[in-house]
């Protein structure tokens, strides 16, 4: 084997974690089972990570991505050397540094300036790199003017630019990176990604790990699915990410079925206690289901394929001119859409007993991820709620293999068209 | 077998000490950073570290020349040689328990070598413990005592005395990331080592055969080679010299080897 191609090799590397029953970190617990004579075992233990293989070449960039708790950060901490492992080995060829928020790190009452030296020393820099990195760090921070004041005197998020400075201006082989994009205004996450660019480009090995699928997918050539602690998948981002789809929905399809006999119902949250409901009841939303045109219950959507969705009513007493609507949000939150039947120009005149409306998409707009859906039956005039389910389902949208756009929220049904402006300039 | 391991355990000791020395300019910042924290904002800086052992120093010769001090010559020099060395120990070992602990966030975050913490806190310690030696050389002066040729041991003393220090603080700074109540604990214990320790009563108040029970208290074989060459101008003897080196060095691997064993889960204990 070649070691030269590879930064980092891993091999059945896994590592236990206590699973604390209650904090038992203190000595009268020690002293109580040493006068009962005997050692009884006070906490249980659990693999956070089992059997990882894993080989990661060098000045490739790699994402770490998968559900909370699979194991994620505790990989980046085995590989950083901040966890021992319990089995297996990691070699890694090259300086390691990890890019985190350091503010933590910070004292008080030291200036900006002290404050720089002793965290980049913290990160392994001898006196004469700190020296020579000293400007790009304040430059980078854009701190210039208040670096000589404490740092008690900063705001929260000068604190943590500053932290994130230190950090990000260092030098290794082998950048780790476990979501701290997430720090700073909108304008210093901007330069921070531009900054790991500018590692790509140097030929640096990344590991990036972060729940934003959307910039794993930009910035890595490789990516690894992590799940309860298992490596899962390893490969193209495309590949890898709609697999991490496929994997969430099954987690919910599961807990679907556990809950609701009604299987394909996307009903994951207890139906009777969910706090985003209300309404006067007259009448009642009983389920939701996504459907394809055969009325197939669906597993997940498809970007660029059709899908329909059944919302089951049931009127306890006649009701003249209901609306319904829906809505569809993103996971980080942004409505997406939010179409009605009156808008739509879909009078109904009246509702009795269980019945059901469809919506239905000839094409689904939205890229691949998770969505949120709520439904709702109002009143003509949507002053009065009948029954209105907040965010209430979610549904997964996975790639198509017609559709390949990857960018954004929604793929726009749209054309391309080239000509000839003859002369005429094209009015900006 | 045993030889083969004997020889990685030194080995990965050379090791782990390269590791740390890579880190010294962290070590320097750290200390720094203590004393300029300490005396930031203070008009009277350095003189403040003085003051306290000196404020000590004053209270307990009022207190026990009169009780004490009718037994022993020159009460202010025996209780000086004592108590600096005391003061050191006892504040770096207060102070480095909970070097890992309080800075649990940096341990979770970053790889460096943990021994970097206890060690900067010994090294402050140690810092103070040179300046008030030099309140020590006026007060000699003061109580006629000429500092003579023995006076070169007081660097082999301090030097051992440093790794007895640096073990005894890297085991409690390693146990109090498991047991949180050792800092507590500690507290009692150094206030009860203090009293059994002839740092302000002299040997001789015990019945000459017992007085060799006081040896095993390790911190007296100390105490005995301070006094020998500050009190006495005097070359301690071959037993004392031999004792100190012991108990230095081994208390040095002791601590050294308990730290590096206990360190591996540091990170996902506190
Ligand atoms: N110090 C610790 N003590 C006990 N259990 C721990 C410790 N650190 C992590 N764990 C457990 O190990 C598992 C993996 O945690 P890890 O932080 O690696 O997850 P992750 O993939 O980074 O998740 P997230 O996406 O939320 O950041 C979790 O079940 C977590 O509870
Ligand atoms: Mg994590």
């Amino acid at each position: 084997m070649n070691t030269t191609l590879n930064a980092i090799e891993i091999k059945n590397l896994s590592k236990k974690f206590k699973a604390y029953h209650h904090r038992e970190s203190n000595l009268k617990y020690v002293f109580l089972n040493l006068l009962k004579g005997k050692r009884k075992k006070l906490s249980s233990e659990f693999w956070a990570l089992k059997n990882i293989d894993l080989d990661i070449e060098k000045g490739q960039t790699v994402g770490f991505i998968g559900c909370n708790g699979s194991g994620k950060s505790t990989l980046l901490k085995l590989i950083s050397r901040i966890l021992y492992p319990d089995g297996g080995d990691i070699d890694a060829h090259g300086k390691i540094s990890t890019l985190i928020e350091l503010g933590s790190g910070f004292h008080p009452d030291l200036t900006g300036r002290e404050n720089v030296y002793i965290n980049a020393s913290i990160l392994g820099f001898s006196r004469a790199e700190v020296t020579k990195k000293f400007q790009a760090i304040v430059d980078f921070s854009g701190l210039e003017d208040f670096i000589d004041n404490p740092v008690k005197t900063y705001s929260s998020g000068m604190y943590v630019r500053l932290g994130f400075s230190v950090a990000i201006n260092i030098d290794p082989d082998i950048l780790l990176v476990d979501e701290v994009l997430a720090v700073g205004d909108e304008n210093f996450q901007k330069k921070c990604i531009k900054k790991i660019m500018d590692f790509k480009k140097e030929g640096k090995t990344i590991i990036f790990v972060s729940h934003d699928l959307k910039t794993v997918e930009e910035l890595c050539d490789q990516v690894v699915l992590l799940h309860n602690g298992k490596l899962v998948k390893q490969g193209k981002p495309v590949e890898v990410i709609s697999e991490y789809h496929r994997l969430l929905i099954g987690a919910s399809q599961l807990q679907v079925r556990k809950e609701d006999p009604r299987q394909g119902e996307s009903a994951p949250k207890d139906r009777t206690t969910w706090k985003n409901r209300w309404g006067s009841k007259e009448v009642e939303i009983t389920g939701v289901q996504f459907l394809d045109l055969q009325d197939n219950v669906m597993e997940f959507a498809k970007t660029g394929q059709p899908l329909r969705v059944r919302i089951a009513y049931d009127a306890h007493k006649e009701i003249e001119n209901p609306v319904f609507g829906v809505a569809i949000y993103s996971d980080t939150g942004v409505h997406v859409t939010g179409p009605n039947t009156r808008k739509h120009n879909f009078p109904i005149a009246s509702l009795k007993g269980q019945g059901y409306v469809e919506y239905e998409m000839e094409s689904v707009p939205l890229l691949p991820g998770s969505y949120l859906f709520s439904a709702a039956i109002y009143d003509y005039q949507g002053l009065q709620a009948y029954d209105h389910w907040e965010q209430y389902w979610r549904f997964h949208v996975i790639e198509s293999p017609e559709m390949s756009e990857r960018l954004g929220l929604i793929a726009i049904p749209a054309k391309w068209r080239m000509g000839k402006s003859e002369g005429k300039k094209l009015r900006r | 077998m045993s030889d083969v391991r004997c020889q990685n355990v030194g080995l990965r000791m050379i090791k782990r000490i390269k590791g740390i020395w890579e880190f010294k300019y962290l070590i320097y910042n750290l200390v720094l950073r203590d004393l300029k924290v300490k005396y930031k904002g203070t008009t009277l800086g350095f003189l403040w570290s003085l003051l306290n052992p000196l404020l000590m120093l004053a209270v307990y010769t009022v207190v026990f020349k009169y009780l004490i001090g009718p037994r022993v010559e020159n009460f202010t020099i025996f209780l000086f040689s004592a108590l600096l060395p005391w003061t050191f120990l006892s504040s770096a070992v207060a102070m480095g328990a909970g070097s890992i602990t309080d800075n649990g966030n940096l341990v979770k975050k970053v790889y460096f070598p943990r021994e970097v913490l206890p060690l900067s806190v010994v090294l402050v310690n140690l810092f103070h413990f040179f300046l008030t030696f030099l309140v020590l050389i006026p007060a000699l002066l003061f109580f006629h005592i000429q500092p003579g040729f023995a006076f070169l041991f007081l660097v082999v003393i301090i030097f051992f005395q440093t790794l007895f220090v640096l073990g005894i603080t890297l085991i409690f700074a390693a146990l109090n990331v498991y047991y949180r109540d050792i800092k507590h604990l500690l507290e009692v214990l150094l206030q009860l080592w203090f009293w059994v320790t002839p740092i302000i009563w002299p040997i001789a108040i015990f019945p000459e055969k017992y007085q060799d029970l006081l040896y095993l208290n390790p911190f007296t074989v100390f105490v005995t080679a301070y006094r020998d060459v500050i009190l006495k101008n005097r070359i301690p003897g071959l037993l004392t010299i031999a004792g100190v080196m012991m108990l230095g060095i081994l208390l040095f691997l002791l601590g050294g080897l308990i730290f590096h064993k206990k360190q591996r889960r540091f990170a996902e204990e506190i």
